[in-house]
C-alpha cells in the first residue's frame, strides 16, 4: 500500500501534464480537423482531470503516513552560480491544494459542457480550461519561487484568455485588458521581489546546497536576507513579493480587476475567479510565510491590507444589483478575510477558509451561471424574483451557499470562526472589522437571495430550469459546502484541518488557540442579525410591517446618500486610476510620445536630411561633361600657378 | 661653328621661343579640349597638348643636359604612348559610333557613374 501511493508522488507532475495533453490535443485535434465533436473534448477534458482528481486523492492518502515533504527536481537553468530548479514539492499544503483545484475544476467542466454547449466557441473554451488547469496545478505543485511565478504567469495569460474568451464584446476585451495590466502590475512587484531576495540569499543558497528558493528552506534563507539587507530592505522586499498576491487576489488598491472580470463566462467566474486562481495569492503567501513571517511589519501590513480590502468591497456589494457582481466583490472581501488571517498569523485559519469558500463560492457562481443561463443572459436581480418556484435546485442550493458563506453553521461558519479565534488574541482592531465585514456579508448574500429567488418574478423573458449536466455539479458542490467546515473543523473529536496543514510548520503553529463559545456565538447572532436584517428590507412577507414602520431600502438610500454614492461609484477607485491616467500618465506618456517624436526623431531625421543636401550640393559638380572638369581642373591649375606666382613675387 | 651656332646666329632662337612656343601649343590644346564638343578634335587637342610637353622636353633635353639623352628618350615614349593611345581613343569612338551615329560628348552619357 505504502510503495503503491509512493508511485503517484514520485509522478505527481502527471497531474499537471495531463491537462497540458489534453489542451494540446483539443488545440491540435481541432485546428487540423481531427474530430469536431463536442463530446469527445469534454470527455478528454473531465477524464484527465478525473485522474487528476484520483491522483490528488492518492496523494492525499499519502500525505497521512508520510513525515516528511516529498520533492524532486531537476536543474532546469544553470548561470554562473545560480541554478534554477523544476520540479515538485509534495507536503501537506499541496495536497489539500490539488484535491480542491481537481475537484472543483471536474465539477465546473462538466457545468460547463451544459453551459456552453450552444457556444461557437465551446472547443476554445475547453482548451483555455485545460491550459489554466495545467497552469494552476503546475503553481501549486512548484517547488521554488522561480518556478511558481512562471506558472503564475501562465495562470494569468489563461485568465486573460478566458475573460476576454467573448472578444467581439468590447465590454469582455476591456476587461480582459484590464485584468491583465493591473496582474502585471501585481507580478512586476513579486518578480522584483523574488530576484532582490535571491540576490541577497545567494552565497546562502550556494553554501547550503538546497535547491535554489525551494520552498522547504525557506526559513533559514529569510533569516539569512534579513540579517544581509537590514531590515528595512527586507520589508520592501517581502512587500514586493506581496505585491503579487495583492494582484492575483484581488486585495484592496488592485482589486478593481475581479468584478470586471465577471465578462467571462460564467463557468470561469466560478473556477478561477472564485474558487482557484485567486486563491492562488493565498496559496503564495502560505508558501512563501516564512519571509513574511520575519517581518512583523510586513505582517500588520498584509493583515491591513485583508482588512480594508474586506471592508470595502463588503460595502460596494451591497447596492451592486449585479448578481454576478454582488458574488464577485463577496469574493474580494472572502478573499480579504483569508489575507487578514495570514497576516494577523492564523495561517492554517486562511487556508482552511480558502479550501471552505472555493467549495460554496464555486457553487454560488455555478448557481448564478444557471439562473443567468435560465433567464436568457439576464443578470440584473431587478429583473428576476420568485426564481425559486422555477428552478428549485439552483434556489436551495444558492441558499446553501448564502449560509455557507454568511457563516451561519455550514461550512463557512468553522473556517470564519477560526479566523476570529485567531485575530481574538492578536488585533482586536482586526477582529471587530472582520464581525462588522460578517454582518455585512450575511446582509448582501441574503438580499441577493431573496432579490433573486423570493417574492413575485418581475422580468420579462422565460425562466426555465438548469439541464442536469449542469444541476448535478450544484449538488455535488452543495455537500462539501454543507459539511467540510464542520468534518475538518477539530471539533468533537473530528479530523483537524489545522493539524494536517501545520504538521511540518511548528514554528508558525499558533499558540494557544482561543477556545470559548463566545466567538462562535458572537459571529454566528451577528450573521442571523444580517440574514434578518436583508429579510425585512427584501422580503415581501415584512412588506406590510416595512410600510406600517416606514423603513424601506429606499428610505435608508435616502437618508444616507453620501455613503450610498460612496459604494455605488466603487468608493470611487476606479475613478481614482482613470482619473490618474487620464490626468497624469496619458499627458506624461504624450510628453514621451511627442518627446520623441520631435526631439529624437528630429535629430535623426535632420541627419539624415544634412546628408541628403550634401550629396546634392556635391552632385551639382558631377555633370558628366569632360569639359566642365576640365575647366575646373585648368582653372584651378592656373590659379595656383598665379598664387606661387605672386607669392614668389611679393615675399 | 656647328649648325646650332648658326640657327643661334640666324634666328636668334633660344630656350625661351622653344617653351613659348610649347606653352602657346598647351594653351591651343587645352582650349581645344575645354570648348569642342567632337570627340574627334578633343582627341586632336590632346595630340597637341602631347606635342606642347615634347617639344619642352627635347628643348630643355638640348639646352640644358646636352651630355644625356633623357629627355629625348621620354619624347619617344611619349610619341609611342600617343600613338597608342590615338589608336585606342579611335578605336573607341569607332565604337560608339556604331551605337550612335554622333561624335558629340554630351551624348555619351550613359557611361557615367
Amino acid at each position: 500500500m505504502e510503495q503503491f501511493l509512493e508511485f503517484f508522488v514520485e509522478n505527481a507532475g502527471a497531474i499537471a501534464a495531463l491537462p497540458l495533453w489534453a489542451f494540446l490535443i483539443i488545440v491540435f485535434g481541432q485546428n487540423l480537423g481531427v474530430y469536431d465533436n463536442k463530446k469527445i473534448t469534454a470527455w478528454i477534458t473531465c477524464t484527465s482531470t478525473f485522474i487528476g482528481l484520483i491522483w490528488s486523492v492518492c496523494i492525499l492518502f499519502w500525505t497521512f503516513g508520510a513525515e516528511e515533504p516529498f520533492s524532486k527536481n531537476i536543474t532546469w537553468l544553470s548561470a554562473g552560480n545560480i541554478e534554477l530548479s523544476a520540479g515538485w514539492l509534495i507536503d501537506n499544503l499541496a495536497a489539500m491544494m490539488l484535491l480542491v483545484v481537481t475537484g472543483v475544476s471536474l465539477l465546473i467542466q462538466v457545468y460547463s459542457h451544459g453551459y456552453m454547449e450552444k457556444d461557437d466557441g465551446y472547443h476554445r473554451f475547453f482548451s483555455y480550461l485545460n491550459l489554466f488547469n495545467f497552469s494552476m496545478l503546475g503553481l501549486v505543485l512548484s517547488s521554488n519561487l522561480f518556478q511558481i511565478y512562471i506558472f503564475w504567469e501562465l495562470v494569468g495569460v489563461s485568465s486573460y484568455l478566458l475573460i476576454g474568451f467573448w472578444f467581439r464584446r468590447p465590454s469582455a476585451a476591456h476587461a480582459a485588458t484590464k485584468a491583465f495590466i493591473i496582474n502585471r502590475i501585481g507580478d512586476f512587484g513579486l518578480l522584483v521581489g523574488i530576484i532582490a531576495f535571491l540576490f541577497f540569499s545567494i552565497n546562502w543558497w550556494a553554501a547550503s546546497g538546497n535547491i535554489y528558493l525551494g520552498f522547504t528552506s525557506l526559513q533559514p534563507a529569510a533569516e539569512y536576507v534579513l540579517t544581509a539587507a537590514g531590515p528595512v530592505v527586507y520589508c520592501l522586499i517581502a512587500l514586493a513579493i506581496f505585491c503579487g498576491p495583492i494582484a492575483k487576489s484581488a486585495q484592496f488598491p488592485l482589486h478593481t480587476w475581479l468584478p470586471d472580470a465577471m465578462e467571462g463566462p460564467t463557468p470561469i467566474s466560478a473556477l478561477i475567479h472564485a474558487a482557484t486562481m485567486v486563491a492562488a495569492g493565498v496559496f503564495l503567501i502560505a508558501r512563501a510565510y516564512p519571509i513574511f513571517e520575519a517581518s512583523p511589519c510586513v505582517m500588520t501590513t498584509i493583515a491591513w491590507i485583508g482588512a480594508i480590502t474586506a471592508f470595502i468591497t463588503a460595502t460596494i456589494a451591497i447596492t451592486q444589483y449585479d448578481l454576478k457582481k454582488t458574488l464577485a466583490y463577496s469574493t474580494c472581501s472572502q478573499l480579504g478575510y483569508m489575507v487578514m488571517a495570514m497576516g494577523a498569523g492564523a495561517y492554517a485559519a486562511g487556508l482552511f477558509h480558502l479550501m471552505t469558500h472555493a467549495f460554496f463560492k464555486a457553487m454560488l457562481f455555478l448557481c448564478s451561471g444557471a439562473v443567468i443561463h435560465g433567464l436568457n443572459d439576464q443578470q440584473d436581480m431587478r429583473y428576476m424574483g420568485g426564481l425559486r418556484k422555477h428552478m428549485p435546485v439552483v434556489a436551495y442550493t444558492y441558499l446553501i451557499g448564502c449560509f455557507a458563506i454568511s457563516g451561519i453553521l455550514l461550512s463557512g461558519f468553522w473556517s470564519k470562526e477560526e479566523i476570529f479565534a485567531g485575530l481574538y488574541g492578536n488585533n482586536m482592531t482586526l477582529l471587530t472589522i472582520g464581525l462588522i465585514v460578517a454582518f455585512i456579508t450575511s446582509f448582501y448574500m441574503f438580499r441577493s437571495y431573496f432579490l433573486a429567488f423570493e417574492n413575485e418574478y418581475r422580468g420579462h423573458a422565460h425562466p426555465h430550469d438548469a439541464p442536469k449536466v449542469m444541476t448535478i455539479p450544484l449538488i455535488l458542490l452543495a455537500i462539501p459546502s454543507v459539511f467540510i467546515g464542520f468534518l475538518l473543523s477539530g471539533k468533537f473529536h473530528l479530523p483537524s484541518f489545522d493539524k494536517y496543514i501545520l504538521s511540518g510548520h511548528e514554528a508558525s503553529a499558533h499558540a494557544g488557540h482561543h477556545e470559548s463559545l463566545m466567538l462562535p456565538v458572537v459571529s454566528l447572532l451577528i450573521a442571523l442579525a444580517g440574514l434578518l436584517t436583508a429579510a425585512y428590507l427584501y422580503h415581501d412577507r415584512f412588506k406590510a410591517l416595512r410600510e406600517s414602520v416606514k423603513i424601506t431600502a429606499d428610505n435608508i438610500i435616502k437618508t444616507a446618500k453620501p455613503f450610498y454614492s460612496l459604494t455605488t461609484n466603487l468608493w470611487y477607485i476606479d475613478k481614482l486610476y482613470y482619473c490618474f491616467i487620464d490626468n497624469i500618465f496619458l499627458p506624461v506618456c504624450e510628453f514621451a510620445a511627442n518627446f520623441d517624436k520631435f526631439v529624437i526623431d528630429g535629430i535623426v531625421n535632420f541627419i539624415g536630411v544634412k546628408t541628403r543636401f550634401e550629396g546634392w550640393f556635391l552632385r551639382q559638380f558631377q555633370t558628366g561633361q569632360l569639359q566642365t572638369y576640365l575647366a575646373i581642373l585648368f582653372s584651378g591649375l592656373v590659379g595656383l600657378t598665379l598664387i606661387f606666382v605672386a607669392l614668389n613675387l611679393f615675399m | 661653328m656647328s649648325w646650332e651656332e648658326i640657327l643661334i646666329k640666324l634666328f636668334n632662337v633660344e630656350l625661351t621661343h622653344y617653351i613659348v612656343l610649347s606653352a602657346v601649343l598647351f594653351c591651343i590644346g587645352i582650349v581645344g579640349l575645354i570648348v569642342c564638343r567632337n570627340v574627334i578634335r578633343v582627341l586632336m587637342s590632346i595630340e597637341i597638348l602631347l606635342s606642347a610637353v615634347n617639344i619642352n622636353f627635347v628643348a630643355f633635353a638640348n639646352y640644358t643636359d646636352l651630355g644625356d639623352l633623357k629627355g629625348q628618350v621620354f619624347a619617344i615614349f611619349i610619341m609611342a604612348v600617343a600613338a597608342a593611345e590615338a589608336a585606342i581613343g579611335l578605336a573607341i569612338l569607332l565604337a560608339l559610333y556604331r551605337n550612335k551615329p554622333s561624335v558629340d560628348t554630351e551624348e555619351f552619357k550613359e557611361l557615367r557613374g
